[in-house]
Formats: C-alpha cells, structure tokens, sequence
C-alpha cells in the first residue's frame, strides 16, 4: 500500500501550505484571524504561533517559520481543514505583510561583497556534529572552505611539463519521485502515529522527537510502499513536522498530498556546483599536481551544510598524485533548499576530474583508457598509504572498455570524416562509499518457530531495490532455509528495532553483518538441539536446504521441521548488530561505465548508442537486483547528464519548470542498450562480502558521455546538462551569437581561481554587469 | 451504451450521474462535475491501482484503456467517461493474486519493477500494445512506453518482460486457441 | 462533510455534454468567455490545475464536452472531394486513418510527432491547434504576462532558451507549439468555424493571430472549431515531410520543426509549387514564401538547399538564449527539401 491509498478515517483534516511568493522577504506581519474563522478549518500554524521552532531533517536542525523568507515557495503558514477546498479557501485568507528584498541565486554572485545577505535556514549549532559550526561569513558556509592538502602544489606545478585548467559546473538534480509525498498523522493524546512514505523509520522519528520534544515511544511511524525517494524520504521531511505539529493540536488525523508544482519547489534537492580545475602533467601522463576550487550552491539551507570534503574526496582519492590541494567552498543562496540525492556530492567531484583528465589525456595525445590505468589510484589512503579493504577498479575498467569495444577508437575516427552523423566512445571511473556512515547501528532479530519457518525482523525500509530480499536471503543462506520459508517483517517501528535508512550503499553493508549476526546465533541454538537429538556435538553440524546435517556423514539429518517441532511454542531467536568499520582500511566500491555516442552535427542532436556499467560490489547476493540498479543507475545518470535542469528566474527567483513536462527526466526512447557487469571479491569485513551499491550507480556516466561526445566532434562540453543548444552553439560558433551565460562563465572561472582560503574575496573584479 | 445521466445535454450541471464500464462491472454513481476519473476510481470506488504521479498529463502514472486505447485518467472527468469501457490495472488478472496477468507475472519475474509506483500505468501501456500488436518487436515496446515514466530506470527489465509476457501469451494461444 | 482524500487541484466548475455545435455554441456565448470548449482536456485541464488565470484569461467555469457530438470525430470526403476532419478527431485517428496517411501523409506525419500515445489518444486536432503557448512565464501563475493580461512579457527578458521564437516575435516571444498547424497551412488547409451567427470557413494560414494579439487564434470567445477542411487531391507527384527536432525523442515540443508539401514535375522533377511551413521558431506557424520561390522550375542541389535554407531564417532575431534555432532550423529546412526531393 502507497501511503496516498490508504483508507482514511472519517475525521480526516486536509493541510494544505501557503508559500512565499518572494525568493527573499521579511515577513513584516501574519495574521491567520480571518481564516482560522472560517468554518471548518481547525488550525492554522506559522511564526505568530511557533516563532523559534527548530525542524529536523536527517538530524540537522532548521527553522521553520524563520522571520525571513529566503526562497520563493518557502512554508509561510499551515492550515488544517475539514476538506481541501476549505483549507485551500483559509490560505486565501491568512494575511501576510512582504518587505520584500533583493535575492541572489548564483554562488558567484552570493560571494560579492555587496550581494544580499541570505539568512540562512540552518541553525548554526557547534553541539552538533551535522549542522554548521560557524555563522557564514557573508553568504559563505562557516567563513571558510574546507581544504584537503598533500605535498607542495608549487613545487608539483614546476616539476610538471604541461600545464591544463579549466572550470566545469554541474547544475541542481531533483529527486522527482513519480510519487509524490504523501502522509497521515494522527495524534491519540499521547501518541504520535504516522503513515508516512519514507525511506527509514528511525532517522525520521529522531527527526521527529527532537522538532516536537516528546519521547521515542510516544511516536510510531509505519511505511508500506513509498513511490521512489532517491535520498529525499530518508529523513522527516519539512512538510511532516508541520503535518505532526497539526495533528497534535486539532486531536485529528491530518492528511497532507503534496502536489507535483509543490514537489520541485519546496523539497530540498541535489547542490549545485561551479568548479574550477588545474593539474600539472608530465609528457608521460605523469601527474605531478592537482588543484581544485570547488564553489557548491547550496541554497538557503542544506543537510550538513557543506557537506564539508565530500565532494573534493573523489579528485583527492581516484588518481594518483603526490602535491594536491582542494578546496571545497559552501554558499548561501536564495535557490531553494539543498540536500542528498543519490549520488550526492560524489557525483558531482566525479564529473569534475573525470572530465578534466579527459581533456588532460586529449592534450598530452594519450589514450585515455591508458592514462587512467596510469593514474588511478590503489592506495585509499595516499598519503598514509592505507589500502582499500578490497580494490577492483581496474577489472571493472577493463570490462567496460572490453564490452564498449574501445579499441574501434581510431577505426571509428576514420570512418566519421566526411560524415555528418560522427560516433564517438568515451568512459570513465568512480568510487563510491561502502559502508554508510556513524554511529553504524544495525539491528536485526530473526526468529524460528516449531513449524520450520523462519521470521526476519528488521526495522529496515524496502525502497523497492529489493533491501527486503537480500536481507532475507541473508539470513536464509546463514540459517540453512530455503528463502520461501523465511518471512521478512519490515516497516513498523513498533515491532522492530534500530536500522539505518534505505540511501548511501547502506543497508547491504550495514544491516547484512547484522543479519548475518542473528541468524547465526539461531542457528547455533539449533544446532544445539539437533546436536542432542543426532547424538553429536554442535561443532559437527552443518545446515542447508532445510536441513540440518552432520558435516562429515551428510546422511545423518534432520528437516528443520523435525528439530524446529521440538522447540516451545515461542522457538528459538537470535539477535545481531554491527561494529563501526576499522579504521585500518578505506573502504571503498568502484564502477566504471563506457558509452558510445552518435551526433548528428547538423541537428546537434546526441544519441547514446550503448552503455556498459560494471560495479564492484564484493558479493552479488542478487545479482538480478544488482543488474536493475545498474540499469537505474544509468537512466539516471543520462538524465543528470542531458536534460535534467532547474530553470529559475533571475529577477523574481521563481522556479519556471515545477513540473516533469520541463524538468526533463530521461524516458525510455532516451534508455540505450546497457550491458551490465558484477565485479565479485572477498572483501571480509561485509556479510558475504557484501557492499553498496544504490548511490553509486549514476556516477560516471555524465562524463563518459561528454568524452563520448568529444571524441567524435571535438567538442567539450563542461556545463551539465549537454542540451541541444550547447552543442549547437559550439558546432555553429558564428551563427549564434555568444550569450549571456557563456561570459558570465568566464568570469566564473577567472573567480574562481583566485579565489583562496586566505584572502580576501574581490568577487566584484569577476562579475561583469548582467544588465536589465 | 445509453446513459442514465440527467445531464442530458440541455444545461451545465455540477454534479451528475456517471455510468461507467469498469473492468467488466457496470457502476453508476454521482459525481462532481470537478472530479476527474482518477479521482473516482481511486476514491469512490477503491480501486487505487490506478496512480497519480502529476495530475497534469505529464507523466504517465495514471494511464488506464479507455475503449481500448490508453489515456490518462487524470485528465478525463468522469462525466466525460460516461458510457465507456474501462479497464484499470485490477482488471487484467484473473481475479485473484495468484492468478496474475502474463504481463504481471513477467515484470515480476524479470524484477521490471523497483519502487513499483509508475507500475500499473507501464502495465496498461503493454497490455495495450498487446491487445493490438502480440508479436512486438522491442522498438514496439518502447514506442508504447515512451509515455511513462520510471523514474527507478527499470526499463531494459520492463521492455524485457513484455516481450517475455507478449511470447508467453502467444505460446498459451497456440495451446489454448 | 466528505473523506475523500482528494486533491482536488481543479475547482468547482460546471459540465455540458453537448449533443449539437449549436448546443456548444449557445453555451459558449451564454458564459461570455467563462466556458472553454473540453475535448481532449490534456491542456486545458492542466492550465484550471495549475491555477493559470488573468484579466483575459479567466478561471473556466463551464466546461463543454464536444465529443459526442455526432460527426465531430469524422473523418471522410464530402461531395467535392474535400476530405473532412472532425474537429474531435483524435491525433492518433489521424496518423493512423488511411484517409490521412494515403494522399495527406505530411498531416499524418505531423500528427505521429504529437507527445506520447496517451496524448495522441486523447487530443484532438482542435485542440491541438488552439492550445496555449508553453512558455514557462504563461504557464507560471506567479507572472502576469501580457497574454494571460498583464503588461509586459518577461521572457524577452528572462530565460528564453527553448519554446521561444527567432522570427516574427512581437510583445509576445513565444513559439507556437502545435504540430498540425504547419503541416495543415503546408496542405493549404481551411478549417470550418461555427458562431452564433453561424458557420464560415477560413484557410488556417489566416486562423493564427500575430504576436501582437492576446490569443494566438481569431475564434472569439463564441465559437468553435467544428472541421478541418483538407482540399481536394494533391497532384500525383504531391509530397509531404514533416521534421521535428526536439530536446528529447517523446514528450517535448518543437525546438524547431519543419513542414513541406511540394508537386515535383514528373518528367524532371524540378519543384513546381511547394510551401514551406515552420513550426517551433515563431509565435505562429511561420510560412516563407521568399524562400519557397527560390525553388521553383528547379531541381535540389546542395547549393541550392543552402540558399533556401539561407533565405528561410532571413530576418530572424533570436533573443538572448536561443540562437542555437538558426542553425538548426536550417538544417531541417534542407533535410526536409532532400527528403522531399529523394521521395516518390
């Protein structure tokens, strides 16, 4: 069941949100009077009643009803009523005074000295160890960026031969789940129930206890089937604090749908990013410094602010390089709210430096197949030289190069002279995490009953990349069952225990070892009652197909139902967690993806011929599920590299395309042929050897694609998304004229790299006018 | 089919009786003019296989067969449906869950489906394709799912099990003509 | 008291199943610009959800459903030979009607590019004509634009990058969406209007108001589109292609699209008569006559392709993000001719 099917109690309220109209206000006076008379409506909430309320989402605290307004379509009010035409009829009612103010959404134009102060969302708190530390300075996040080092930058950029810089940008990602968010909240005096769509139950009542102060048993949260999350459900989302706060004042059960226009506007998304590269090369590929400015749009509040390293990890981990320094520069701006979304800040440093080296690899003549396997790295650690608990990127580069067909390079440079459809191949590789992140609490408990089934109780939400089935298999392999006969319990927070939202590579990784912990302890208590009944001790006892069996003598055996028919009524159960990963390894999954491309340079139209994936996840417990996130990974990542943009007005700050008509997502005319492979080792430390995956699969495409694209035109494209009229402008340079975006990208670029931790900002010296 | 409706032409109504041909069972009910059918076969009449994903014809979430083509019934008032033969996703299998349509059983077998939300929308769009077309090629199955979104990417599974679905189908023909 | 849980993003309004265009007609003048005619409802409902409104474009409070109007689906030759089309008649009943694809398969051609099957399912030719323009400053209710009745048009200076015009913009820079409309004044189509006063018949080369004008048709208020009028056979040698470039291959709007109906001469096959009809680049379907006089008594050489193609975007001035058209558009224009020239 999707929360928005569910059956509703009569007394169901409607809410329904009144929005900002201002990308950048103060809110000067509110008065909900006249609409809290109207007939019908039973509350109304906004900063007149709940002035410092502190929402939490994925535990990081923001205001709610701030006293500025600082994106268009913020929450101003909320409204609870008998129907959705009466609640709609009150925020016509509500009454609010705009000052409004001048807004700024682009990262370069926040750093100005003179541009607006953006009052940010986020509750600066150092207690808390997710949310800023420090107040900006101007708009920027904490007053600093952070910095990864290692070596002499100097001393690598004079020993270097060749010297290449150039700035890329990638733009705002939106979740566009086809469901939008729907919930139920009901609050029964001291109680808290919600049916909610989200991607973890725990997080979300964390959230939730923290933003309206009751216990942990006073909230019970059940999720069925949620429609798509992509990292935006796996927290309380903004609109259920509200929803909650509703129910707990009227004693109804409240109902919000959020329409689709609501969805893009309100519901924090994927950052946006300028980034600014320079490397020093040697002749050979040698890479002898790597610097990177890395300017992120983070809107007017984001999940972790800055999300501190995370972007500049992957140009600081995936190639090989011994003088580096990155920096990685939070901004404020009135773009809307900011957040994880499948691939979070990983994908974007990827495309920086992948595309980077392709250019790199362009200019030195170099194969760029080769200068990869040059240059990547095989220590997770560089500088400390700590190894990868297990490393596969080369394998999982040579089979895509294989499955590609990459060495019809040069035939294919042949055959496109004189052709107006040129084909073109390109690739590229990622790391990804695989382990999820602090405090790694996993819990399950599994449960064998007398009549031979088993039962797996996790407190783990299924998101439909099949976490319930691995799960289950997991536990079944380790009992000994066959997986018909294990039942997974799922998606209560009454009946079970801690797990870590579905998102970040996380429940393979961190709920398998837990798994694998309780069905292990059951066994062994099996194993003890089989061992008296067999006459033998436990330690000769093995277990598979429903079966318990001495080791050595497979003959003597007993059905699970036999041994499980002796237990009392309640049988037997075992418990596991999971330990936080030692620190002595990186741990760490790799992919790679190729493609091959087709442009038609008269039309500038692009079609993406083939893409082989391959990801190395240690095991592929289910290698069909391992083969469909491949196949998500890929839609998504083409989407991200070819259509998918935000289109916000600069002088209102309104968002032009709240709607999956111009919000373009990939469909399956744009889904090319996709050949997939698993890269299985042992890598000890997982269940099974067991990783991530999820997140990761749409890093790497984008720049395989615009390498693919190069190749056969000579055309790089350095500004996400690759839409007809960038390729168009480059292929026919003298027909279109130069446009407003293509200066102010210059200026972006010469910013940025001045731009230093050090001194002080001059924005000012880089902004050319954009005039009226 | 002639129509119980009191809005027989003559003048503007708000609300009217609507009768319509669902799966196979005649419903009459009154309903506001406002309420598109979507909104009906949901909410008046519990069948929410039928999702929204936009409400704006935008998307393809909502897709049932209406007289034997596809359209969004988030875009069609109910009062428009009037008379017609309608068939929703809780239609196409034999009447209960263990008895599943070919194309339901395929999708499942060949994991075509991860949160499951754009489902029955993609569902309807290949029983179509195959109540028209049973021998389709894989362009075919595109071209009759360009329409609907998955936003999961599930495609390659989708487009393979309704060519699975659509041999399985002809196999039972020619076992069972 | 209800609970339904729904959305109910469209509001109260009021339903009219008509059973006759006069029937239509009546209501439509009753409400006094307050009623929208409702055949396929891909569009129009969309705009009601989406709350777009103005001080010429107030919220509908009548919906007419033609749809069962007898014949307004249709699709057959009257007595002269004049094939007619139901203003209901789906864009899949064209694309897919041997009537159409046969002797007119430039409109079937057109028609097949239309969105998705769903929408070809439902919309009609009607509709697809007198839709609404798909700029984001129309669609958006935040912006009074001078369409919906306000002062000003924020895309000249705003994001103007994919539906907007090269040529002939005016106050208004939107490029109109549809499909049909080029491939229908390529056919020297006509479409039959019917009014309080009655009915008449106009080219579609005259249905489509400049940029200057609120609503990018001449219907009033009042009237109806009840047929599209194709006329009689074209001549044997009668060839018809329809390109469209969008950003996506389903889905999306022209970025440039280009329609050509041509009678090549069947002993040298040099052009005899041809219209050239753009769609995508102008707020209405964009016919260029100078260019189609380049061609005629001539046969297709690459010089010559270039210098139609040159004179096809003569006079374009593209706004600040879209000239990346002209070049496209140019493209397609040679395409097509090549197409046509290489056909039959």
């Amino acid at each position: 069941m999707y929360t928005g099917d569910l059956e509703l109690d009569p007394r169901t309220l409607y809410m329904r949100i009144l929005r900002s109209p201002y990308a950048h206000a103060r809110i000067k006076r509110i008065d909900s009077s006249k609409a809290e008379a109207l007939p019908g409506v039973h509350a109304i909430i906004h900063r007149g009643k709940f002035p410092d309320w502190k929402m939490y989402f994925y535990l990081i605290p923001q205001f709610v009803f701030p006293e500025n307004v600082t994106w268009a379509g913020q929450e101003i009010a909320a409204v609870a009523a008998e129907s959705i035409d009466i609640a709609n009829a009150a925020l016509k009612l509500i009454e609010v005074e705009y000052e409004p103010k001048p807004h700024v959404l682009d990262a370069v134009e926040a750093l100005h000295p003179d541009a607006p102060i953006v009052e940010i969302l986020d509750v600066i708190d150092a207690n808390n160890i997710r949310a800023p530390k420090l107040p900006p300075a101007g708009n920027m996040f904490e007053g600093r960026p952070e910095v990864l080092k290692r070596g002499d930058l100097d001393k690598g950029f004079a020993e270097a031969d060749l010297v290449f810089e150039d700035t890329y940008s990638v733009p705002f990602q939106y979740h566009a789940p086809m469901q939008t968010r729907v919930v139920v909240a009901e609050w029964g005096g001291d109680k808290l129930s919600i049916e909610e769509s989200c991607q973890g139950l725990w997080m979300v009542r964390e959230d939730l206890v923290k933003s309206l102060g009751l216990r942990e048993d006073q909230i019970r949260i059940r999720v069925g089937m949620q429609g798509g999350g992509f990292g935006s459900k796996a927290g309380a989302q903004r609109y259920l604090h509200l929803v909650s706060r509703l129910a707990m004042l009227t004693g109804r059960p409240v109902r919000f749908e959020q329409t689709r226009p609501e969805e893009f506007i309100s519901h924090p998304h994927r950052w946006a990013s300028t980034m600014w590269l320079k490397t020093g090369m040697k002749r050979d590929g040698t890479l002898t410094a790597l610097s990177g400015k890395f300017l992120v749009n983070i809107g007017t509040g984001s999940t972790y602010g800055n999300q501190k390293d995370q972007m500049i990890l992957t140009p600081w981990k995936l190639y090989s390089c011994p003088n580096v320094t990155l920096e990685q520069y939070g901004v404020y701006t009135n773009a809307q709210l900011t957040s994880y979304m499948r691939g979070v800040m990983v994908l974007m440093g990827n495309f920086a430096i992948e595309a980077h080296m392709d250019r790199v690899a362009d200019l030195l003549g170099l194969d760029p197949f080769y200068f990869r396997m040059k240059n990547y790295t095989v220590w997770g650690d560089q500088v400390n030289k700590v190894p990868y608990s297990a490393y596969n990127l080369n394998r999982c580069m040579e089979l895509v190069a294989e499955a590609i067909g990459w060495n019809r390079r040069a035939s294919m440079r042949e055959e496109n002279k004189g052709r107006k459809v040129k084909r073109g191949l390109g690739l590229a590789a990622a790391l990804d995490n695989a382990n999820g992140f602090p405090p790694y609490k996993a819990n399950a408990d599994v449960y064998v009953a007398p009549d031979g089934h088993a039962r797996l109780v996790i407190g783990t939400v299924d998101v439909g990349g099949g976490e319930a089935t691995v799960l289950g298999m997991i536990a079944a392999e380790q009992l000994g069952v066959s997986l018909d006969r294990v039942k997974v319990q799922w998606g209560d927070t009454e009946k079970t225990k801690y797990s870590p939202s579905t998102h970040a590579n996380r429940i393979t990784a961190e709920m398998g070892p837990a798994v694998l912990q309780a069905a292990d302890e059951a066994r062994k208590k099996l194993f003890a009652v089989a061992a008296d009944m067999l006459r033998t001790s436990a330690d000769k006892l093995e277990s598979a197909n429903n079966f318990i069996y001495v080791k050595d003598e497979p003959g003597r055996a007993l059905s699970f139902e036999q041994v499980c028919g002796t237990l009392p009524d309640e049988g037997i159960s075992g418990t596991g967690s999971r330990i936080p990963n030692p620190t002595d390894w990186q741990f760490n999954v790799f992919s790679a993806k190729a493609c091959e491309v087709e442009v038609d340079t008269e039309t500038g139209q692009v079609r993406v011929l083939k893409v082989a994936s391959a990801h190395e996840v240690g095991k592929a417990l289910n290698p069909k599920l391992v083969e469909s996130q491949q196949f998500g990974g890929v839609v998504m990542g083409l989407g991200f590299a070819f259509s998918e943009e935000p289109f916000i007005d600069a002088k209102s700050g309104v968002m032009l395309n709240p709607d999956l008509h111009q919000y373009r997502m990939a469909t399956v005319r744009e889904c090319p042929e996709i050949v997939t492979f698993n890269v299985e080792a042992e890598d000890p430390f997982f269940a099974y050897s067991a990783k991530g995956l999820g997140n990761g699969t749409l890093i790497a495409v984008a720049p395989a694609v615009r390498a693919a694209i190069a190749d056969a035109t000579g055309v790089w494209i350095n500004e996400l998304p690759i839409t007809r009229d960038k390729i168009l402008n480059r292929l026919y340079p003298s027909e279109s004229r130069r446009t407003a975006n293509s200066e102010r990208e210059n200026s972006s670029s010469k910013f940025l790299r001045d731009l230093s931790a050090t001194r002080p900002i001059i924005a000012k010296d880089y902004i050319i006018e954009m005039g009226e | 089919m002639e129509s119980a409706s009191q809005g027989n032409g003559s003048s503007p109504v708000s609300s009217d009786i609507v009768e319509l041909e669902v799966n196979g069972e005649h419903r009459l009910l009154t309903v506001q003019a406002r309420e598109t059918l979507a909104e009906v076969l949901r909410y008046r009449l519990k069948l929410t296989g039928t999702k929204l994903g936009c409400n704006r014809a935008e998307c393809g979430t909502c897709t049932v067969i209406i007289d034997g083509e596809t359209a969004l019934a988030c875009s069609v008032l109910a009062l428009e449906a009037t008379g017609r033969r309608i068939e929703t996703i809780e239609g196409i299998s034999e009447g209960s869950a263990t008895k599943l349509h070919p194309l339901q059983e395929s999708f499942i077998n060949e994991d075509a489906l991860q949160c499951g939300y754009c489902i029955p929308g993609m569902i309807m769009s290949c029983k179509n394709l195959l109540d028209h077309n049973p021998s389709p090629t894989a362009n075919d199955v595109k071209r009759a799912v360009e329409g609907n979104y998955c936003r999961c990417g599930a495609y390659p599974n989708i487009i393979s099990a309704t060519l699975k679905a659509a041999s399985m189908m002809r196999e039972l023909k020619r076992v069972v003509p | 008291m209800n609970f339904f849980p729904l959305l109910y993003e469209l509001p109260p309004i009021k339903y009219l199943r008509a059973e006759s265009v006069e029937s239509a007609v009546h209501w439509l003048d009753q409400f006094d610009g307050r009623a929208r005619i409702l055949a396929g409802g891909t569009d129009l409902l969309g705009l009601m959800k989406d709350n777009v409104t103005g001080s010429k474009m107030p919220m509908p409070e009548l919906l007419i459903d033609i749809k069962r109007i007898p014949g307004i689906r249709d699709i057959g030759y009257d007595a002269e030979g004049v094939l007619r089309i139901g203003a209901a008649a789906t864009l899949h009943d064209l694309e897919s009607s041997p009537l159409v694809t046969g002797k007119y398969s430039l409109l079937a051609q057109a028609a097949s590019e239309v969105a998705t099957h769903q929408i070809k399912n439902m919309g009609t030719i009607g509709g697809n004509l007198c839709q609404r323009p798909w700029c984001w400053y129309f669609r958006v209710p935040h912006f009074d634009c001078f369409k919906k009745g306000g002062k000003q048009c924020y895309a000249i200076t705003g994001n103007n990058k994919f539906y907007f015009s090269i040529l002939g913009l005016g106050i208004c820079v939107m490029a109109h969406p549809s499909d049909t409309a080029p491939a229908l004044i390529a056919l020297d189509a006509s479409v039959r209007i019917a009014g309080p006063s009655g009915l008449r018949i106009l080219p579609v080369a005259e249905f489509f108001n400049g940029p200057r004008e609120t609503f990018e048709t001449i219907l009033d208020s009042n009237e109806m589109l009840v047929e599209v009028l194709l006329p009689r056979e074209q001549p044997k040698n009668s060839v018809g292609v329809y390109l469209k470039e969008r950003l996506r291959e389903t889905w999306d709007f022209a970025l440039a699209s280009v329609a050509i109906q041509a009678n090549r001469s069947a002993t040298n096959r040099a052009f005899e008569q041809v219209r050239i009809v753009l769609g995508g680049v102008a707020p209405f379907p964009y016919r260029v006559p100078k260019a189609e006089e380049l061609l005629i008594g001539k046969i297709v050489t690459t010089s010559l392709l270039e210098e139609v193609a040159e004179v096809a975007v003569q006079g374009a001035r593209p706004l600040s993000m879209n000239a990346y058209k002209i070049p496209l558009l140019k493209a397609l224009v040679k395409r097509a001719l090549q197409r046509c020239a290489e056909s039959g």
